[in-house]
């Protein structure tokens, strides 16, 4: 996938935010947040940013994948 | 929906023997109860048995054109034929008929071998092209319906069906180790190869050409896929999405001269089809449905509150593990192939009750699951390659919890277990990544074959072979779409269209119709992003977006259920565990004799399998040891039906009445009106 810009991202992201109301719900629900993350972004997560800090609600999700993409 | 055959000579010789065609198209009686008819010149015979659908009055075959340049013989339906005949009679063709048989005949002549791109439909068709002196044979898009050929002699025969080919008693009749060594490890034979040696199945895709006594084939389409690109929009898509499945299914429902029904599974594929029909036509709705006995198998509550939305009149029919058993024989002899699960048997019997009910024509959801990514492989690869991204993660193994919600057994409840089955085979450049746990465990049935027979099958490199055929631009697609080309080149012609599909519908005169393997369909889904496929873990998620509104929350929102069946349990007494007395050809089809016989399997591996099941009465076994014993009895039904016998399964042989007879060579004519 290539580069992507600011609209792009957020239209990913609020498409997952349709999707998953409670990303910090519940351990696999994190998991499945870092999965997708992954598959869309191509950036890998580590074991410490798979929490509910990072991913437990979705402006937390934003600001982490910016910040992510930032330093890739 | 017909049955098809034909015998064609590849050099000098006599006239097709009659009695052979005629004993061919007896064969194909189930396929085509209402009438049957067959041509016959010097070089050629074309045979054909009549379900009759499109055009009740004019529509029998083998039919020609304007000056019978150019014969026909077809089975399946051609959905867009008004909209191409229409198209041809402007351009100066004459119909002498309705059908859309016909279409393909003016379709041909007009547009040669490119024909078949214009055709939106499901079929087996055999064109006779006197003028250019070919054959020419070919198989729709995704190999909804079947066509195999074979040649002894001087001839080349072709049929729907593999037992129409050994009505001729010089074709040989033997199993062949390399279609077993594919069954046993994608569940079904990969076309050409079969299961019995020297019998070919064209390619779903393919035109093949007879002439000068060769055969050539080639593709006139292939499946393709877009990756992720950016500018696709989720409503949008979803409203595209949802247009192009409500044509697809009122095309199906309405280009019928007789009432269509539709399957009803209580999962969401059924669930949309059936209530585009009820939400967009006026066409009235009659729905049948699978129960089972066994709870852990039956989905009637789900269907009950879809018939209850759906406001249809409905039909279900209860299958108890005892009827699986009492059908297997039947279910075999119109599978033609070792089947490793019972599945195939209850949908043989919903099959008899739409015929009984006065149906011969239904619409059902197959082909979403691999369209729109709707089964737990994809799911499960998503999640193995997560967890190889990071394979030292203390976290990441745990989103197998995910995984197989409905299994009794479900691996994530046993995570170590699934953190060493999943997290093997995961070597990214491998494009067979997605399917390895599949195929590794399905090819452990082998260790029951014997040693000789075993032998040959491994000669047969089928994984290699198959990795050998991907696209040229397979290795840019994401594990996703590999995923998916690999399931629609191999699971869905050789089990799911066939095995649990035509064969078992088409056994009681009854013909199904996709909606979701509409070409349009087909190729719209093929270009969306992965993402709305498979969004995260959710599957079919554009599917559910777009029909949000029609289905139940709790159809839409349920955990995905495949379609089973009881195995194991279904060839022993219900009641009296130990007992299989209600089921004798269980014991002559395993006795040492039979196995020993056969050849196939260690006598001693079934012997012991046998003992085992006996004593636990099929319950609680192993997935492994389901399929081997599912496999023993499907091979050794089909050994008795077509290697002992002559695969005739002793009915009469005989074409149903009334009979068209077009013989160039006796001049006898005997077109019925």
């Amino acid at each position: 996938m290539g580069k992507m810009d600011k609209k792009q991202i957020q239209g990913y992201l609020k498409e997952f935010a349709a999707y998953c109301e409670h990303p910090g719900k519940d351990e696999t629900t994190l998991l499945e947040t870092a999965l997708f993350l992954e598959d869309i972004f191509g950036f890998l997560l580590a074991d410490d940013e798979i929490c509910r800090e990072m991913l437990g609600d979705h402006p937390s999700i934003e600001k982490f994948v910016f910040e992510k993409l930032a330093r890739v | 929906m017909c049955g098809i055959c034909g015998i064609v000579n590849l050099g000098p010789g006599d006239p097709p023997d009659t009695d052979v065609l005629t004993r061919m198209m007896g064969r194909l009686a189930h396929r085509g109860p209402d009438s049957s008819g067959y041509y016959r010149d010097r070089h050629v015979g074309l045979g054909h048995t009549r379900l009759a659908i499109i055009d009740l009055e004019t529509g029998r075959q083998p039919l020609s054109n304007e000056d019978e340049s150019v014969w026909v013989t077809f089975n399946g339906e051609i959905f867009n034929y008004v909209e191409i005949s229409k198209e041809l009679t402007d351009l100066g063709h004459v119909f002498q008929t309705k059908s859309d048989t016909e279409a393909i005949v003016h379709a041909y002549e007009e547009w040669g071998l490119s024909c078949f791109d214009r055709f939106n439909g499901q079929w087996a068709v055999a064109l006779w092209d006197k003028a250019d002196n070919r054959v020419i044979l070919s198989r729709d898009r995704l190999g909804i319906r079947p066509l195999y050929y074979t040649t002894t002699g001087n001839r080349l025969l072709f049929s729907s069906e593999i037992k129409a080919l050994f009505a001729d008693a010089s074709v040989r009749r033997a199993f062949d180790p390399k279609g077993f060594s594919e069954i046993f490890t994608f569940w079904g034979p990969v076309a050409p190869r079969t299961a019995f040696r020297g019998i070919e199945e064209l390619k779903p895709g393919h035109a093949a050409m007879v002439r000068g006594g060769k055969i050539t084939s080639g593709p006139f389409w292939k499946i393709s896929f877009s990756e992720e690109v950016p500018g696709f929009n989720e409503e949008d898509s979803a409203h595209q999405l949802r247009q192009h499945l409500v044509d697809a299914s009122k095309l199906r429902f309405t280009r019928s001269d007789v009432p269509v029904g539709a399957y009803l599974s209580g999962g969401i594929d059924s669930s949309i089809s059936s209530s585009i029909i009820s939400n967009y036509t006026d066409v009235p709705l009659k729905t049948f449905s699978i129960r089972f006995t066994d709870a852990e198998f039956d989905e009637g509550r789900y269907q009950k509150e879809m018939v209850n939305k759906l406001g249809a009149e409905h039909k279900d029919i209860a299958v108890s593990n005892r009827d699986i058993g009492g059908v297997f024989p039947d279910v075999i002899w119109h599978a033609e192939r070792p089947i490793l699960r019972t599945a195939p048997a209850p949908l043989f019997l919903l099959s008899r009750l739409v015929r009984k009910s006065g149906y011969k024509v239904v619409v059902t959801g197959e082909g979403a699951d691999e369209v729109m990514a709707g089964y737990d492989i994809f799911r499960e690869a998503k999640v193995r390659e997560f967890m190889a991204r990071n394979p030292m993660s203390e976290k990441r193994s745990r989103i197998v919890m995910r995984l197989y919600p409905w299994m009794k057994r479900s691996p994530g409840n046993v995570p170590a277990f699934a953190k060493a089955f999943f997290g093997k085979h995961l070597d990214p450049s491998d494009p067979g990544l997605s399917h390895r746990p599949r195929w590794n465990t399905t090819s452990s049935l082998r260790h029951i074959l014997n040693p000789d027979f075993r032998e040959e099958s491994d000669k047969a490199n089928v994984i290699e072979d198959l990795l050998a055929g991907v696209p040229d631009d397979f290795s840019t697609w994401g594990s996703l779409l590999k995923a998916q080309w690999l399931e629609m080149v191999t699971l869905l012609p050789g089990y799911i269209l066939s095995a649990q599909g035509d064969r078992m519908l088409m056994a009681n005169s009854v013909e199904g119709r996709f909606p979701f393997l509409d070409c349009n369909f087909v190729d719209f889904a093929g270009q969306l992003p992965p993402r709305y496929k498979l969004f995260s873990l959710n599957e079919k998620h554009l599917l559910k977006i777009a029909f949000k509104d029609m289905i139940p929350e709790s159809i839409i929102n349920r955990p995905k259920q495949p379609y089973r069946a009881p195995d194991a349990a279904s060839f022993f007494n219900d009641h009296a565990r130990h007992d299989t007395r209600h089921l004798l050809w269980v014991q002559d089809v395993t006795s040492d004799a039979a196995i020993t016989g056969a050849g196939v399997f260690n006598p001693r591996a079934v012997r012991q399998l046998m003992q085992k099941c006996r004593k636990i009465g099929g319950w609680g076994m192993s997935n492994t040891d389901n399929m081997k014993l599912v496999s023993v009895l499907s091979t050794m039904l089909l050994h008795h039906h077509y290697i002992e016998n002559d695969g005739g399964d002793g009915r009469d042989n005989r074409p149903p009445g009334p009979m068209t007879i077009i013989d160039m060579v006796s001049g006898i004519r005997n077109e019925q009106k």
